[in-house]
């Protein structure tokens, strides 16, 4: 298994200094300790790597994102220096899209932080295994070159794991009970048949064999009739002057498959988790700005003697209330939205429910002069929940209204196709575009709203990216500021 | 602040905390402008020429 890299952005002294005491330590992996400037993020961090940045890097906060953005799956340690610590800790903490892997680390010139490394380190390394399930297997031991093959024969014949024994010709001497079971009904064993007719599809590493007795045993995992077998080859002692080689299969067909089961558990929490943490801190920052301000209003109120000013503040209080309700009702809406799997699977016919859907938006565009073009030729339908079909429409149909160019007359192209196991369903429109390279963090966000252009509680998109997420698809968008937008969900189909 | 220029430009998207600091400020006897947009910041500021501008993240 390879290391994990630390990548390190900041000044120079520091860098040599962790690089010459890691260097030294035992059992500390590392490939690299990258000092760059300042753009650390071209796709170098892979899973359990650890992001080192430095105490005079500038907007750590936007180092910390940006690394997040490119693999939530790294431990990030932030040197502070001490006058800056809380501050910058809370902007971290506070910022959108952080990892919640980060490490703060109040920092002075020459403070030996190898221990904050080697605990870094130590959980990423963690992290990863969980990540991706034990690469290493254990295997049996090699059986004793003192023991032969006819006194092996008879305590073999009733053990549950399969025993084959093979001359140095590769043929068949004798196999027990429990290997004939593994190769039957395809193939029944006997004496004398070749290694190459059990194994005629394996690779020919697999079946070379050790070339003398005492070698290292031979350890491969081989597929035979839907089976997963582990396999052991090494080599008995020699009799009658003859080398013979005694393969050991164990059936881990069971254990694969949950190792498999529980792989793909393990990646929907973490894929849950990390959701769930953004969200909370999308949610919990925009709970924070009206609740502060009903605070100091309250406060200042207190204070106030003019009764006019008092008043004042009390409807401030109440529209701050009202918002923080109108937030509650939307948190409301996306939770169902994303929660329940909607009603139930069934085939979707595209046009008609863009037909239904379109109904809402009839008046209002022949009122304002748009168009909406809806081509499904390509792909009239899917199976899929109808709930969510209408719910992407409209909310994409609504954007493109919402974010029309008041210069030119709106034209919407909905249209749909097949690519690999995806159907795409596209819209696109000639509207005011979005410049993605600001906006592509918020624009997905829930309650976030790019522009002041048009109304709305900022979670039509959010909805829309959950609710095809939540199905196994993705969401795409391409846009450019003044030259329309188009979004393209890549849509699973539900079985 | 020991200054004769008592204008401050507030940036924030939000407009409950904007009006409260501008009505703290503005007892204080600031002149104050705010804004949601930072490019209108960035347009205005020549013309007010504020002795601070105070931004959110």
């Amino acid at each position: 298994m390879p290391g994990a890299k630390i990548l390190y952005i900041g000044f120079g002294e520091l860098m040599n200094s962790i690089k010459d005491k890691l260097s030294v330590r035992e059992g500390v992996e590392f490939r690299e300790i990258l000092q760059l400037s300042s753009d650390v993020h071209e796709n170098l961090l892979a899973d359990g790597d650890i992001f080192l940045i430095g105490p005079y890097t500038l907007e750590p906060v936007r180092q910390v994102q940006r690394a997040t953005l490119q693999n939530s799956m790294i431990s990030v340690i932030l040197l502070i220096f001490p006058d800056h610590f809380q501050k910058v800790k809370q902007s971290v903490q506070f910022a959108y899209n952080i990892s919640k892997h980060v490490t703060f680390v109040s920092y002075e010139l020459g403070k030996d932080i190898t221990v904050v490394l080697d605990n870094a380190i130590l959980r990423s390394r963690q992290r990863k295994s969980f990540s991706r399930i034990a690469e290493t297997e254990i295997y049996p031991k090699p059986a004793s070159p003192n023991v032969t093959y006819k006194n092996l024969t008879a305590f073999l014949e009733n053990t549950p794991i399969g025993a084959i024994i093979f001359d140095q010709q590769r043929n068949i001497v004798t196999a027990n009970l429990k290997a004939k079971e593994f190769f039957a009904p395809k193939l029944a064993l006997a004496i004398g048949m070749n290694w190459s007719d059990l194994f005629p599809d394996e690779q020919p590493a697999v079946v070379t064999l050790p070339p003398e007795a005492g070698r290292e045993p031979v350890h491969e995992v081989i597929k035979v009739n839907n089976q997963f077998l582990e396999i052991n080859i090494s080599p008995l002692g020699v009799q009658d002057s003859k080398t013979y080689y005694l393969l050991l299969l164990n059936d881990i067909t069971q254990k694969i498959n949950a190792e498999n089961k529980l792989q793909s558990k393990v990646d929907e929490l973490e894929f849950l988790n990390q959701e769930l943490d953004q969200f909370v801190n999308v949610i919990s920052h925009d709970f924070k700005t009206p609740l502060t301000s009903i605070g100091l209003l309250a406060e200042m109120g207190i204070k106030e003697r003019n009764p006019d000013k008092q008043v004042n503040f009390l409807k401030q209080i109440k529209a701050s209330s009202n918002k923080l309700r109108d937030l509650l009702k939307g948190l409301n809406v996306l939770v169902d939205a994303t929660k329940t799997k909607a009603e139930k699977i069934e085939p979707v016919n595209f046009n008609a429910r863009f037909t239904l859907v379109m109904a809402d938006y009839n008046q209002l565009l022949e009122k304002d002069g748009g168009i909406v073009n809806a081509d499904f030729s390509q792909a009239p339908g899917m199976d899929y929940f109808t709930a969510h079909i209408d719910s992407l429409l409209s909310n994409l149909i609504t954007n493109a209204i919402k974010y029309r160019n008041p210069d030119i007359p709106l034209v919407i192209e909905i249209k749909s196709r097949k690519e690999k196991e995806y159907t795409i369903l596209s819209v696109k429109d000639n509207g005011s575009g979005i410049d993605l390279a600001k906006n592509m963090n918020k624009l997905f966000q829930p309650f976030k709203r790019l522009t002041d252009q048009g109304t709305g509680s900022g979670l039509g998109l959010s909805i829309v990216k959950r609710v095809i997420e939540k199905s196994q698809g993705y969401l795409e968008v391409f846009s450019q500021p003044g030259s329309g937008t188009e979004f393209k969900a890549y849509l699973k189909s539900q079985s | 602040m020991e200054t004769d220029n008592k204008r401050i430009i507030i940036f924030d998207d939000d407009e409950d905390i904007l009006s409260i600091c501008t009505y703290i400020l503005q007892e204080q006897g600031w002149e104050v402008l705010t804004y949601t947009d930072a490019n209108e910041v960035v347009e205005r500021v020549s013309a007010f020429l504020p002795a601070l501008i105070f931004m959110d993240n």
